[in-house]
């Protein structure tokens, strides 16, 4: 095997096999890498390969007659565990909150202690008074076919906003449609969660004009759905400010 | 409504939790990851099956992904599909699975992606005319290695040819795949020459 004094022997055609089966290890690409970066003989003879392995699957001819079935996202989204592997909201809930509902001026201001708990707690509540009323328990409910519907609750008293949430049995799948919420503030959107016993579950923010959203979740796992403003355009972890919109999901 | 969002956006949304995000990668990328499954596989069922648990690798490991700026999230799933599609061959062939780590898949996708500026279509049309551009021989050695998953031992074995000659067919054809895709490289070069 060829021999220089900057890195190591030049590379072969094994440990390009390698990288092109996907055997190589992630040790053996770093020293790949590490060697073409000081090596210009080498990048002469092979090129860049990690971009080569990069470019490859594109090798594949379009399948013509065998397109991805039209059913196929159904097959991955009933095997998905949304919305949650267990995010748990924090043990002790921000104290920093910014506020809801007003432009951001920049700087984050002190507000009361989401109420996270008080809303999971009365949810539970609702819960315990639904089923002592003979309602329908929700692991029932979530074998019928037909959509559910659960009143909003806007917790800006000058709120003019109006909509509902629809669950799809079916699916399993929360369907938010609500109109006239404020403009989020430039750099905030409106981000969607899942409560429950554990805690607030992030489940996506709000399309761009803020009017809609679907959540995949299964209503027998929780209590409340909620809405909240927080830093865009991706959302965060765990909320940071009071909820602008909440649904029972109990009642 | 299409989401025209970077797909290291989609990413972030899908750590997040935000299913809504993996379909979108679902349509921007499932005819390919398909083509992909079903070049090695040649069966629609199988390469359904294969490109459905990539993308729930993706929703299951989105968290463990090294997200940049300019991470190559296309990158890697397009490798988590073909190396479920290898995994399932070498099952059917009985031949010893051989997967690359995930960690190597991580290093791979953190990479420098030498093809970030060109649209999906606009590669797959370069390589494949790159790749036909190549004598068959070499051609047959460097599909047979990507997308059969087999090495150049087993390749001389199945072509019934040398293992010398093979490993000669794979380096000269692999040096003018670089080469050409070098070429038709809008700036000359997608390829670091970082030195």
């Amino acid at each position: 095997m060829n021999q220089h004094a900057g890195n190591g022997p030049h590379l072969n055609e094994d440990q390009i096999e390698a990288l092109l089966l996907g055997t190589a290890s992630s040790s053996d690409i770093e020293s790949i890498e590490g060697h073409l970066a000081t090596c210009a003989a080498c990048r002469d003879a092979w090129g860049d390969p990690l971009a080569l392995v990069q470019a490859l699957p594109f090798a594949a001819p379009d399948t013509e007659n065998h397109y991805v079935p039209a059913d196929h996202w159904d097959a991955i989204a009933a095997q998905l565990d949304a919305p949650a592997p267990p995010m748990v909201a924090p043990a002790s809930p921000p104290s920093l909150v910014a506020v809801p509902n007003q432009q951001p001026t920049g700087k984050v201001v002190p507000l009361r202690r989401p109420s996270w708990a008080i809303l999971a707690t009365v949810a539970a509540a609702c819960l315990v008074i639904g089923l002592l009323a003979g309602m329908v328990a929700p692991w029932e409910r979530s074998n019928t076919s037909e959509a559910q519907q659960f009143a909003l609750q806007f917790t800006d008293p000058q709120a003019t906003a109006s909509g509902t949430l629809k669950y799809l049995p079916d699916q399993q799948v929360f369907v938010l449609d609500v109109s006239g919420l404020p403009e989020p503030p430039s750099g905030y959107v409106y981000q969607a969660w899942l409560i429950n016993d554990k805690g607030p579950v992030p489940s996506g923010v709000l399309s761009g004009d803020g009017s809609d959203i679907a959540v995949r979740g299964d209503l027998a796992s929780f209590t409340t759905f909620a809405v909240t403003l927080e830093p865009g355009p991706l959302g965060v972890a765990a909320p940071t400010s009071q909820p602008v919109l909440v649904a029972n999901l109990s009642g | 409504m299409v989401t025209t969002a970077p797909d290291t956006e989609l990413l972030q949304r899908i750590r997040l939790r935000d299913a809504g995000a993996l379909k979108a990668l679902h349509e921007r990328y499932g005819r390919f990851a398909f083509a992909i499954a079903y070049r090695s596989l040649g069966d629609s069922g199988a390469a359904e099956e294969a490109v459905q648990d990539a993308f729930l690798s993706v929703w299951n490991r989105a968290e463990t992904f090294a997200l940049t700026d300019d991470a190559n999230v296309r990158g890697w799933l397009l490798t988590i599909v073909r190396n479920r599609a290898i995994d399932e061959l070498r099952r059917r062939q009985r031949r010893p699975v051989a997967t690359m780590e995930m960690e190597a898949l991580d290093v791979l996708a953190t990479a420098p992606d030498a093809w970030a500026d060109v649209e999906a279509n606009d590669l797959r049309d370069r390589v494949q005319a790159a790749l036909g551009a190549l004598p068959e021989a070499q051609q047959q050695v460097i599909t047979l290695a990507y997308f059969e998953g087999l090495s150049q031992s087993e390749i001389a074995e199945r072509l019934d040819a040398p293992l010398g000659t093979i490993k000669g067919r794979f380096r000269m054809g692999f040096q003018k795949l670089a080469q050409s895709l070098r070429e038709e490289s809008p700036g000359g070069s997608p390829l670091r020459t970082d030195e």
